[in-house]
């Protein structure tokens, strides 16, 4: 309190002086009325109720620091959580449109190999099933054209032996019948 | 003619070398037959040829034990050699002379009375015949018969083919 009243320094007059002495006094009275009052006893209860209201409040502010830390944590957990929830889903997300894509050209790039496989065996079907003919064909013609000679090779070969001229006269006289006017204008020509 | 020469033609009688042959033992004959006379000899004459000289002139009614009919067996044949068409024919085997004669029996009921057969051998013929004759060549043969049919053969192994 001392501290905070200062001197008037245009009061140089015994009135003003008086006036201060009287002043002095007073502060110096109340000076020793405030050590009487606040004694080292009172202090101290004043100390310890002061500790103790700090306490509280640090007891208090501790709690509210300690709920709002709980409440910061939990938001923080639950913004991380979402985050990171919508981090992975965005990134599972790219992962599976990645998957997809690569599965979409692999399904593509196997459907072309299948198309061009397909193609390929059946121009390959087409070219054998070609070639088998005209085989067949040359085969078949083959066959056709020699088949006389194949039946009667056969023949020969298995009852020739068996057949003589004289079995085989009813045939050439059947067959010089056949040709018998040809033979007579041949020979009438000839003659 | 045929008619004209009216010469008859034993079945035996099948080639033109036959014709040859037998022309050759009738000159051969008549000169041996001249020979007596010229000697003036009784010597032995020939005995009867049982061969196809002696058909031959047993059919055409001459007779051998004289010049004049061994002669006229020569002339006979020499016409018969001019006169006679030849034909060719080839088998896969040497013919029996029994198969060959109806052969050539037909030929000359029904071709001409003359015909001559010269005979080969073709083994490639099978069964038939192939036949010459003096512009044409006829296929006989049961190759021929078997190739003029082979559309059936044909048809039969397709429907084998078709049912397997």
């Amino acid at each position: 309190m001392a501290f905070f009243i200062k001197k008037n320094p245009a009061s140089k007059n015994p009135t003003v002086k008086k006036s201060a002495d009287k002043n002095k006094s007073l502060e110096m009275a109340a000076d020793e009325t405030v050590e009487h009052i606040f004694d080292d006893k009172f202090r101290e209860e004043l100390r310890n109720r002061g500790r103790l209201h700090f306490e509280k409040i640090i007891g208090e502010n501790a709690m509210f620091l300690q709920q709002d830390l709980r409440l910061t944590t939990s938001q923080l957990n639950d913004f991380m959580k979402s985050e990171i929830t919508k981090k992975l889903q965005e990134e599972f997300a790219k992962y599976e449109q990645s998957i997809g894509d690569a599965k979409q050209l692999a399904v593509e790039s196997i459907e072309k190999t299948n198309q061009a496989i397909e193609q390929q065996r059946e121009l390959l079907k087409s070219q054998m099933e070609q070639q088998a003919s005209l085989q067949q064909q040359r085969l078949l013609k083959n066959f056709s054209e020699q088949m006389a000679d194949i039946v009667n090779h056969y023949i020969l070969q298995t009852i020739g032996d068996q057949i003589d001229l004289s079995d085989q006269l009813e045939y050439i006289l059947a067959e010089l019948e056949a040709n018998k006017q040809a033979i007579l204008a041949d020979i009438n020509r000839g003659t | 003619m045929a008619a004209e020469t009216k010469i008859v033609l034993p079945i035996g009688l099948i080639s033109p070398a036959d014709v040859r042959r037998l022309r050759r033992s009738a000159n051969d004959l008549a000169d041996y037959l001249r020979q007596l006379e010229l000697k003036n000899s009784d010597g032995p004459l020939p005995k009867p040829r049982a061969g196809l000289l002696a058909e031959f002139a047993s059919a055409n009614k001459l007779d051998l034990a004289s010049v004049a009919g061994c002669q006229r067996a020569a002339t006979l044949l020499t016409e018969l050699s001019e006169l006679a068409p030849i034909i060719h024919i080839s088998f896969a085997d040497e013919p029996s002379s029994g198969a060959l004669q109806k052969i050539l029996g037909w030929f000359r009921q029904n071709i001409h009375p003359f015909i001559l057969i010269n005979v080969g051998l073709q083994p490639s013929v099978g069964a038939g015949c192939y036949l010459r004759t003096t512009n044409r060549y006829f296929d006989l043969s049961l190759r021929r018969r078997l190739l003029e049919h082979r559309e059936v053969l044909a048809d039969r192994l397709l429907e084998l083919a078709k049912n397997e």
